[in-house]
């Protein structure tokens, strides 16, 4: 069972929309992490990505009543996160910070520290740059199958998009990382 | 299916999330083409290494961060959180708070000497200067107080007891800086001259019943010991005389009289009134000359004032300020002899 998935208990449910505090803190708590982790690798900055994920729960707490159980709660929370980076990337003033070293390293190091990136190992440091370097709409797709673990059709209702988008997209950033990863494969 | 049809769908037949009919043909093709299977197996490898990569935390804090984001705290429930500080901040500046008052009134009573005199427990009696009694000379101690703190009493004496120099202008409230201003300065007032001065040591003593004293001369008395003086002292002011007047102070500040004697002779006059006090028993304390005129201090014994007064009027035209009081031992006399 995933992380999350007891926040999907009918029980759970029914106390976030009715408003209790302490299951919305639970909720936050169980899911802080991927939420996070997901604006993280999307946008490169560690200070951004917190803000873009609390603005993902807020949005999710005045939403919570609108929330039909359709789809899985951590579902639901990925969809809020990605659309709002995908927005916050798509902004005129953000695209411009896009390319270079510096959105690489913050990825690589999202808790800062000068030393850090010289720890880190070259394989690691690899990926992380490769997975920046992918376009925004195939970088969320591959953060949400290969390192989130969504499903395909999770992904399409999350980003909005059609299956085969979502299996054309995932297999264009495959080819992308396997290009920039050659060195590191078999 | 060719080999681009065929890598199309790699991913998904990696993710296994081909329908029947096309996973049976992709893997007919792999059966057939070693690039293709070497392309599936790089991909493989590919998204492999992506499971490697380490996960993302929140940082410390993000879950109340949100919390406090979605639940605001009221201004109320702001508000008590300062109020109700934990003792161990609020103790520290609540005494910081207090050093500072403190200090700010220890420096406000030390600069502002209307408020330093105002605190003291036995002024506040005196609130109204014009009901005091004109005079109320009270012998000092035999000995005579240290310097400084007799001029502090003679200060006192100015503002409480502004009448008994006999300037009229002294018993005006609302001019307290005159009232407090130094004896050298009060000497450039006017013609006569206003200097005190403390009794001879050979005054008696008288007994007297006890009456409210102030801190200063409680002081005074233990430093000179002469408790008992003291209270003879305040034995000698008028009965019905406020708390004030009967005060240390007022015993340390004998009246002080000053006149004027207008003369044909200054030089002469001068030469006259040297042999009056030699022969009334009197002293010259002072004498300075001032322009067209000459000052001179005598210390005149009380029991022979009437008649060292009377003497003066010989020498010339003598006109007194002020009377003196029934009581002092004696009376510093401040003559300013001046020619017609």
């Amino acid at each position: 069972m995933r992380e999350g998935d007891a926040a999907d208990a009918p029980l759970f449910l029914e106390r976030l929309r009715a408003g209790d505090a302490q299951a919305f803190e639970e909720l936050v708590a169980s899911h802080q992490h991927r939420v996070f982790g997901v604006a993280l690798r999307m946008l490169g900055s560690a200070a951004e990505a917190e803000e873009i994920a609390q603005e993902a729960f807020l949005r999710a707490h005045r939403s919570l009543r609108e929330f039909r159980g359709d789809a899985r709660l951590s579902t639901w929370l990925y969809a809020i996160v990605s659309r709002l980076c995908l927005n916050r990337l798509a902004a005129g003033d953000r695209k411009a910070a896009r390319h270079g070293e510096e959105i690489l390293l913050r990825v690589a190091d999202p808790r800062g520290g000068p030393d850090a990136g010289a720890e880190r190992g070259e394989l690691e440091a690899a990926l992380h740059r490769a997975i920046a370097e992918l376009s925004e709409e195939r970088r969320v797709v591959v953060i949400l199958r290969d390192l989130e673990g969504l499903s395909y059709e999770e992904i399409a209702v999350a980003l909005g998009i059609e299956l085969g988008t979502v299996r054309s997209r995932l297999h264009r950033a495959r080819l992308d990382l396997k290009d920039k990863l050659e060195r590191f494969l078999p | 299916m060719n080999c681009h049809d065929a890598r199309e769908l790699l991913s998904a037949l990696l993710d296994d999330t081909l329908d029947a009919r096309e996973r049976s043909q992709v893997q007919a093709h792999l059966e057939g083409c070693a690039d293709c299977r070497r392309e599936l197996d790089s991909l493989r490898s590919t998204v492999s290494l992506l499971s490697r990569v380490e996960r993302a935390r929140a940082p410390l804090g993000f879950v109340d961060r949100v919390m406090a984001g979605v639940h605001p705290v009221p201004w109320y429930r702001r508000l008590g959180r300062l109020v109700f500080l934990p003792l161990s901040v609020k103790l520290p500046i609540e005494a910081g708070a207090m050093l500072v008052i403190a200090l700010l009134g220890v420096y406000l009573l030390q600069s502002t000497p209307e408020l330093k005199d105002a605190a003291r427990p036995d002024l506040p009696a005196m609130t109204s200067r014009e009901e005091a009694p004109p005079a109320a000379p009270a012998p000092a101690p035999s000995i005579p107080a240290p310097a400084p703190l007799r001029e502090r009493e003679a200060k006192l004496k100015s503002e409480a007891h502004p009448a008994s120099g006999g300037d009229g202008e002294r018993a005006n409230m609302a001019r307290p800086p005159e009232g407090t201003q130094a004896p050298s300065e009060a000497r450039q007032e006017g013609q006569g001259v206003l200097r005190q001065s403390a009794p001879p040591a050979s005054e008696p003593a008288k007994p007297e019943a006890p009456s409210p004293r102030s801190s200063l001369a409680k002081a005074l008395d233990s430093r000179e010991g002469s408790a008992d003086r003291a209270d003879a002292a305040r034995k000698s002011a008028p009965a019905a005389a406020p708390p004030v007047v009967s005060s240390a102070s007022q015993q340390l500040a004998p009246p002080v009289v000053s006149g004027v004697l207008t003369v044909k002779d200054r030089q002469q006059a001068e030469r006259a009134l040297a042999d009056l006090i030699s022969r009334t028993g009197a002293r010259e304390t002072g004498r300075r000359p001032e322009e067209g005129a000459t000052v001179v201090e005598v210390l005149v014994p009380q029991a022979g004032y009437a008649g060292f007064t009377k003497e003066l009027g010989r020498l010339g035209a003598f006109r007194i300020e002020g009377q003196a009081a029934e009581g002092p031992a004696s009376i510093l006399l401040s003559i300013r002899i001046s020619s017609e």
